[in-house]
């Protein structure tokens, strides 16, 4: 029988122990997204006063930065943000205390992931209504308030995938000493197939054609979709039927490593 | 409450050769290692029993320790702790047993004690009440209250020791398993654990499994112990036994009338049929004797020499263990 008497306990802990280091808390936030929407800036600015166009694959200037400011903040929603911690107890040996607490060591990890997540979720509102004070709501776009409802329930569930995706390839620690290749890897290739660094509308049919077989735009393009309101009912069914699938399926996987993992773990480490 | 019969652990690990040189073959061609820490031990263990283990360092006490609660998985062999298995690590098993690795913090370090505390009420589904009075209880003993809300990474060693006992005793386990509780502790902190430990135990009757480098710490806690040895028992039984079993030998130091002795002159010697004379002055000869020959040669002491004060003593516990630890005694 699942417990769940101790999650909010983490929640709530996790919650305060990203809050208390507060200048780390603020300066990676301003740093991150300054930096990023900086960049998409000059770089949009310099292809649309090249190309002369008004829109581009469907998206105006003021469109895109949108896109980049949700893609910006989106991601925090999604991808783990504490990469390398779980790797970095099975290396040190600190794993041996989820071991012997009596609670399901994955759900743990997530909920406190969770909390994480909860700051960025208002990081995510406060400079969204940061930028529609400066810049105002694009024409093309239909972001609203359902709209963002909608991305932060999505990016959530996408979230989830990601968290199992992380976790079951940090647990390769289990058989090797270093896993931060594999981990920059899914983070790198997976910003680049979902969405991330650059609009998949932007990618070739066939290129398209080919990331559509892996996770990561159903991951990390799609909440960014909902959030600017280009998604439609039927649409999202489909996606989230196609994330749900992910969903179950990285779990096991997750679930599979971590019981094949504890039987090589030695409790060794520094 | 603890059976285990024929365990075996091994550990397999890649080495690799110094330099640069090593590390470029390490790259094509790993070098593998197999290290048998656990090579087929049985013991057991009663409720509220308290054994130590005692081995040299990679002797395998922490490697059986680990078994037992279920933190690795053993090569072979099969092991019952409350009825469970233990690296089934089902959470009924992890309710009702301890781990305090003195050289691991299992504590969040960023959190404050109290708030580990009540996460591990959570954790552990403590009643309030029993959390209550656990803590009150525990704190007291301890004498950390004032330190409840601080970071546990801005304790002493001691405190932190303190606050790791205290977490793993809150939710009353039914076996503790110690390892090493003292290590790197001054004088007072040891003693206050150690005192604590026999205190809780008079008062809970857990059974405790103990791994400690300090003899203190045996001879204070422990009526039993286990010595083990390249993952071995070479010994299991009573401490008090020990001396019986392996020493064959006591001590006789007789102090002598430094005036009396000086009129005797330097002494006829010792008979050397009796024992050996180990050490010899004026004032002091200590001789090393056969036990069936303690009360001749004192009988020898007696007559032949200026004796003012003649003690008989059992060689020490803590040389016979670290013979036994090192080979020299079958």
């Amino acid at each position: 029988m699942i417990e769940f008497a101790w999650m909010p306990h983490v929640f709530s802990i996790e919650l305060r122990k990203a809050i208390s280091y507060r200048a780390q808390f603020w300066i990676r936030f301003v740093l991150q997204v300054v930096t990023e929407m900086t960049a998409a800036y000059f770089l949009w600015r310099a292809i649309f006063d090249n190309n002369g166009a008004q829109t581009l694959q469907g998206y105006s200037f003021h469109g895109i930065l949108f896109y980049y400011l949700f893609s910006s903040l989106g991601s925090k929603l999604i991808q783990t943000l504490n990469e390398g911690i779980i790797s970095r107890e099975i290396y040190t040996g600190t794993l041996t205390r989820y071991l012997l607490y009596p609670l399901p060591f994955l759900a743990y990890k997530f909920v406190a992931e969770l909390a994480k997540r909860l700051i960025a979720i208002l990081q995510l509102i406060f400079c969204l209504g940061l930028a529609i004070w400066m810049w105002s709501l694009p024409a093309d776009q239909n972001i609203s308030f359902s709209s963002v409802a909608l991305g932060i329930f999505t990016a959530s569930l996408a979230g989830y995938v990601y968290f199992m995706i992380s976790a079951a390839l940090e647990m390769v620690a289990f058989w090797q000493d270093t896993v931060w290749n594999l981990l920059a890897m899914v983070r790198f290739v997976g910003g680049l197939l979902g969405g991330l660094m650059l609009p998949i509308e932007f990618f070739p049919t066939w290129g398209r054609a080919i990331i559509r077989f892996t996770p990561f735009p159903s991951m990390l393009s799609f909440p960014i979709h909902c959030f600017l309101g280009q998604v439609g009912a039927h649409e999202w069914f489909l996606e989230a039927r196609t994330l749900l699938v992910w969903a179950i399926v990285t779990t096991f996987i997750a679930a599979w490593v971590w019981s094949r993992g504890t039987r090589r773990y030695s409790g060794v480490g520094i | 409450m603890i059976e285990v019969v024929d365990l075996r652990k091994s550990f397999r690990f890649h080495s690799k050769e110094a330099g640069l040189k090593g590390s470029m073959r390490a790259l094509f061609r790993r070098q593998w290692q197999t290290k048998h820490a656990l090579n087929g031990v049985s013991m057991h263990i009663s409720p509220g029993e308290i054994v130590g283990l005692v081995g040299a360092n990679g002797a395998g006490k922490t490697t059986l320790v680990k078994l037992l609660a279920g933190i690795v998985h053993p090569t072979s062999g099969s092991a019952r702790v409350l009825g469970h298995t233990p690296w089934e690590r089902n959470n009924q098993f992890r309710r009702q047993i301890a781990l305090i690795m003195g050289q691991k913090a299992q504590l969040w370090w960023d959190l404050p004690a109290e708030d580990c505390f009540l996460l591990l009420k959570e954790i552990y589904r403590i009643p309030s009440d029993q959390f209550r009075s656990s803590l009150e209880e525990l704190t007291s003993a301890l004498d950390v209250k004032k330190q409840l809300n601080v970071q546990i990474r801005r304790l002493s060693l001691g405190e932190r020791m303190k606050m790791e006992l205290i977490a793993a005793l809150l939710h009353q386990p039914k076996v503790v398993f110690l390892d090493e509780p003292t290590i790197g502790l001054d004088l007072t902190a040891q003693k206050a654990i150690r005192d604590f430990i026999l205190r809780y135990r008079s008062e809970h009757k857990p059974a405790m499994i103990l791994t400690s480098h300090y003899m203190e710490d045996i001879e204070r806690l422990c009526k039993r112990i286990v010595i083990i040895r390249e993952g071995e028992f070479v010994y299991d039984g009573p401490l008090a036994n020990i001396s019986n079993k392996y020493a064959s030998h006591k001590i006789l130091t007789a102090k002598l009338n430094r005036e009396k002795q000086g009129a005797l002159g330097a002494g006829e010697g010792f008979p050397t049929e009796l024992g050996e004379v180990v050490f010899r002055d004026l004032e002091q000869i200590k001789i090393k004797v056969e036990r069936d020959k303690v009360p001749k040669a004192a009988s020898a002491l007696l007559q032949g020499f200026a004796v003012a004060d003649l003690m008989i003593e059992e060689v020490g516990i803590a040389d016979i263990i670290e013979s036994l630890q090192n080979e020299k005694v079958r």
